[in-house]
């Protein structure tokens, strides 16, 4: 147990203690912030006596803090994060239904993110110095000072205004057309993609440029190997590690992400919902949506650490040690 | 060739020949640092017939590692420029475009590195490591390759060698290590096999082993052998000729018993000096150089052993000695070299010892 | 090499150059020859840059963009300004204290510091702007609140950096009190990194609230600020793409400007915490 098994035994311990953190902090934003949350829930226009009276019955609020907390949490681990007071529909429910959208988005920006960074950080840490990496470089340090929402508009601009090549926004599902739903969904997942492709240059460069002046990339070298081979088996896969640390930061910036794509080229993800239910003072689901996305990114971020001891053979060691 | 004092070696039988495998011409390697030069290498020439061995021996600083490096077009990334030639099977390795060296690379000239620690990659199985080169080279597929891979390993002496191959490097001890990179080098038979340092990280007991593994294979596989280190011992008992090389150039060769029974150079005489002694009694110092070789670019015009040599006079501080004939494959570079008068040097005991254990 | 440094230090100093011109308009808005940035001008709507009167041009109501971009500037700065501070004193302290303190105490409060950061930031912003609100103050302390954590990472790496050098231990020999070493030992070499890293967080806040105020959610409407504005142009992508791209690049350059900066302040003390 005291190999990769331990290991994973303290991580778990160590989510689940951050996730029972994360709902605590999920469920004090309603119950703590200045401000009755009926009223808040009411708005200013709807309070009488008996509303407010009805509303605090509703969420519970004549209960001490410490039993609506558990009496809460209850409700969120059986799946239920209440119902919207505005339009009565269950917040799981429509979560259900905003999902794919939003998991599409992430999942293709990733890729988009990671493919177009491989060659660029590749090739920008092997020239390491040279003036075509401090092309690459100088561009993708600009790159980070690009917002999401500005790129989004940039590509907006070329690609639907000025070339008519895709549609400026709406969504098909892919379950109607793979084909719509692709092309809709591309220039969002793209002004997602390339701000975090700029970072992924950078580190990917970096690691690369290290990489290469170690022993075993000269020993490749010596070993007659061809460039492709050397790059991408010597010093891409080694340098691929701190590489994917990267992704679990990067996931967080995505689900920042979509919430402005989604609402800038009208995508019905949770993202736009989020926005949707702020707008319209829903409090109750912006309660649970902001509850499944931290819960949703720790687990990420959980997954990225084991995903990371099981690519590096020396983090892996354990496993041997305890199996010897 | 007229003119420029190549130093020759030759077959072990004494014999010269006509077909040398590698000749190395007035190789010079420089680095451009801040604007200002450093010749790591400063005009080395040397040859290297079919089935023998040179040993080439300096501290570190020497030149010794980047004269193989250069040789094998490995600095060609560095911003290093390298003029000169070096002749492997009549094709010049200097001159060659990538493509073509990248055909001799591992397949003509083998070559092993000082660390086995750093020098397999980390994350990626040692068998792989071995076939890859078979699959580039010999265009073996996958199975194939692996296969090979196993017997390699099994030549170098891997126990167990089908469970050794599909382990990472972390998980092999710093011998076994290095026995993987050897098994890699020699996959594709190459005529030359460089080992660079090969023992230095070891343990004493195991770079005996590793040092009789590649006697071994160079014995069986009719290889050529460059056995570079910094330590005499190690060069000692191993290699016909053996050059000594002293901040980029070189300043002694010749044939091995010659160089270690009467060193003409007073810097090979320190080398040898520095070597403990068997019969010593506990505690004795070692002999020590004093000083370091001094960098490149605060060298006089003068020979660079001079701010450590006791012999050193006015002529060594005015001008650098030129590596000169002294007989039968054998050359110095010194202004007063011993024994050159005709007086001998005491013969010492330890090195015929050590000399004759090898033999 | 030597014309690639030269170069980098005319890009630095364009940078800072930069910043301290858009610090300047904002602060002194009010005295600069311009129209009032909500002075509507309705027969001189959508003008192009270059028109007389209107340097950039006018947007959708015919207000001046150059003004608008002058005035939105201040709400930029502000929020960088207040995640700064917020940053460097919340988050210093905390640092410091985990990282001098140790033990129970360093693991309470950067597991708390992992809580936050576990919460995606644009994600907890919105979360917490709904319930807090929208006035500048809101975000200013909103965006403070969420800038603690990672400047308190560093303030604690470097402090334990710190803790076990010579100088900090003399102190502890000599019997100065845990505040003094603090104050007096640990501070001034703490701060320095955290300030290059602030630069770059200032750039990053920039665009966070650039973010919020493109998505409406952040200052309410009278107010200039120049994520509203390209949200604003958005409807004129097609016939007047100066609405969006103008209030884009100054937003681009001075969080480049401000990561240059940051970086290469980073750069220097590095090299003066080597040496």
């Amino acid at each position: 147990m005291s190999g990769l098994g331990g290991r994973i035994g303290r991580q778990v311990v160590a989510l689940l203690a951050t996730l029972l953190a994360v709902s605590v902090l999920s469920f004090l934003l309603t119950s703590l912030l200045p401000g009755d949350p009926a009223v808040a829930i009411l708005g200013p226009s709807g309070i009488t006596q008996q509303s407010l009276a009805s509303a605090r019955r509703a969420l519970g609020l004549d209960h001490p803090l410490v039993q609506r907390y558990w009496d809460w949490l209850g409700n969120v681990v059986h799946g239920n994060l209440g119902s919207s007071f505005i339009t009565h529909i269950s917040v799981s429910s429509e979560l259900r239904q905003h999902l794919p959208v939003t998991l599409e988005l992430i999942v293709l920006a990733t890729i988009f993110s990671v493919v177009l960074a491989i060659p660029f950080g590749i090739w920008s840490g092997y020239r390491a110095g040279r003036a075509d990496d401090r092309i690459i470089s100088l561009l993708a340090f600009a790159g980070l000072a690009v917002p999401t929402f500005v790129v989004a508009l940039m590509l907006i601009l070329v690609c639907a205004v000025d070339l008519h090549w895709l549609p400026a926004s709406g969504w098909v599902p892919l379950t109607q057309s793979p084909w719509q739903n692709f092309r809709s969904a591309l220039l969002p997942a793209l002004a997602l993609a390339l701000p975090q492709m700029a970072v992924n240059v950078r580190v990917l460069r970096s690691d690369v440029a290290a990489t290469m002046q170690s022993d075993f990339v000269t020993f490749a070298v010596a070993k007659g190997l061809p460039l492709r081979k050397i790059l991408f088996r010597h010093a891409f896969r080694p340098s691929s590690l701190s590489f994917v640390t990267v992704m679990g930061l990067q996931i967080g910036f995505l689900l920042g992400g979509t919430v402005i794509v989604e609402n800038l080229f009208s995508l019905p993800g949770i993202g736009q919902m989020l926005v949707q239910s702020i707008l319209s003072r829903d409090l109750i689901t912006v309660q649970g949506l902001t509850l499944f996305i931290a819960t949703g990114f720790v687990v990420i971020n959980f997954v990225v650490d084991l995903a990371y001891s099981l690519i590096d053979p020396r983090i892996r060691r354990g496993r041997n040690i305890a199996t010897v | 060739m007229t003119g420029t004092p190549v130093a020759a070696t030759s077959r072990p039988d004494g014999t010269a020949s006509a077909d040398p495998l590698l000749v190395v011409e007035s190789l010079t390697t420089t680095f451009g640092i801040d604007g200002s030069e450093f010749r790591a290498v400063d005009g080395v020439s040397f040859e290297l017939q079919r089935g023998a061995t040179l040993g080439i021996v300096g501290e570190s600083g020497s030149g010794k590692s980047v004269l193989t490096r250069s040789i094998l077009g490995l600095l060609r990334r560095q911003r290093a420029q390298v003029t000169g030639s070096a002749r492997f099977e009549g094709r010049d390795l200097i001159s060659a475009p990538e493509k073509e060296l990248r055909g001799i690379r591992g397949a003509g000239i083998g070559i092993i590195f000082q660390d086995p620690m750093t020098a397999l990659n980390p994350v990626m199985k040692v068998g792989k490591q071995v076939a890859e080169v078979l699959t580039v080279h010999k265009g073996m597929n996958r199975a194939e390759a692996n296969r090979r891979a196993v017997e390699l390993l099994d030549e170098v002496h891997i126990p167990s060698a089908r469970t050794r191959a599909g382990q990472y490097p972390h998980e092999l001890s710093g011998g076994m290590r290095q026995r993987v990179a050897i098994a890699a080098a020699i996959a594709c038979r190459p005529r030359l096999l460089i080992a660079d340092e090969a023992t230095t990280a070891l343990d004493v007991t195991i770079q005996a082993e590793i040092l009789d593994l590649l006697d071994e294979l160079r014995r069986d596989l009719h290889m050529s052998m460059l056995l570079i280190s910094h330590d005499l011992g190690v060069v000692m008992g191993r290699c016909d000729h053996v050059a000594v090389m002293y901040a980029g150039r070189i300043v002694e060769l010749g044939r091995t018993t010659d160089v270690l029974v009467h060193p003409m150079m007073p810097y090979t005489r320190g080398l040898l000096d520095a070597i403990p002694k068997v019969d010593d009694p506990a505690h004795t110092r070692l002999a020590v150089i004093p000083g370091q070789i001094s960098p490149a670019h605060v060298r006089a015009p003068g020979c660079s052993f001079e701010s450590r040599c006791a012999l050193a006079d006015d002529q060594c501080r005015a001008a650098a000695p030129e590596l000169q004939p002294a007989g039968a494959e054998r050359s110095y570079a010194c202004w007063h070299p011993a024994g050159a008068d005709g007086g001998t040097v005491p013969v010492d005991e330890r090195i015929e010892s050590t000399l004759g254990q090898a033999r | 090499m030597r014309g690639a440094v030269a170069r980098h230090g005319i890009v630095r100093t364009l940078s800072f150059v930069w910043i301290a011109l858009v610090i300047l308009a904002a602060i002194f808005a009010s005295l600069l020859p311009i129209p009032k940035p909500d002075a509507l001008d309705p027969f001189r709507r959508l003008l192009l840059p270059g028109s007389a009167g209107h340097l950039l041009g006018t947007d959708d109501l015919g207000r001046d963009i150059l003004s608008r971009l002058i005035y939105g500037a201040r709400v930029s700065l502000i929020v960088g300004a207040a995640s700064f501070v917020c940053g460097l004193i919340a988050g210093g302290a905390i640092g410091i204290v985990a990282g001098y303190a140790k033990g129970k105490v360093e693991r309470v409060l950067m597991w708390a510091m992992d809580v936050i950061l576990s919460f995606p930031a644009l994600v907890l912003l919105i979360g917490l702007v709904a319930y807090v609100g929208r006035s500048l103050f809101d975000i200013s302390a909103v965006l403070g609140f969420l800038a603690i954590p990672i400047y308190a990472r560093i303030a604690r790496a470097q402090t334990l950096s710190f803790t076990e050098r010579d100088f900090v231990l003399a102190a502890r020999a000599s019997g100065s009190r845990p505040r003094d070493i603090l104050l007096y030992e640990l501070l001034p070499n703490v701060w320095p990194p955290m300030v290059a890293y602030g630069l770059v967080a200032v750039g990053l806040t920039i665009v966070v609230e650039g973010s919020l105020s493109f998505l409406g959610l952040s200052v309410s409407a009278p107010t200039p600020s120049w994520g509203g504005m390209i949200a604003g142009g958005e409807n004129y992508l097609r016939n007047d793409p100066g609405l969006v791209l103008i209030p884009s690049a100054v937003m681009c350059l001075t969080v480049l400007a401000f990561n240059i900066a940051g970086e290469a302040l980073g750069a220097k003390t590095s090299k003066v915490g080597r040496a």
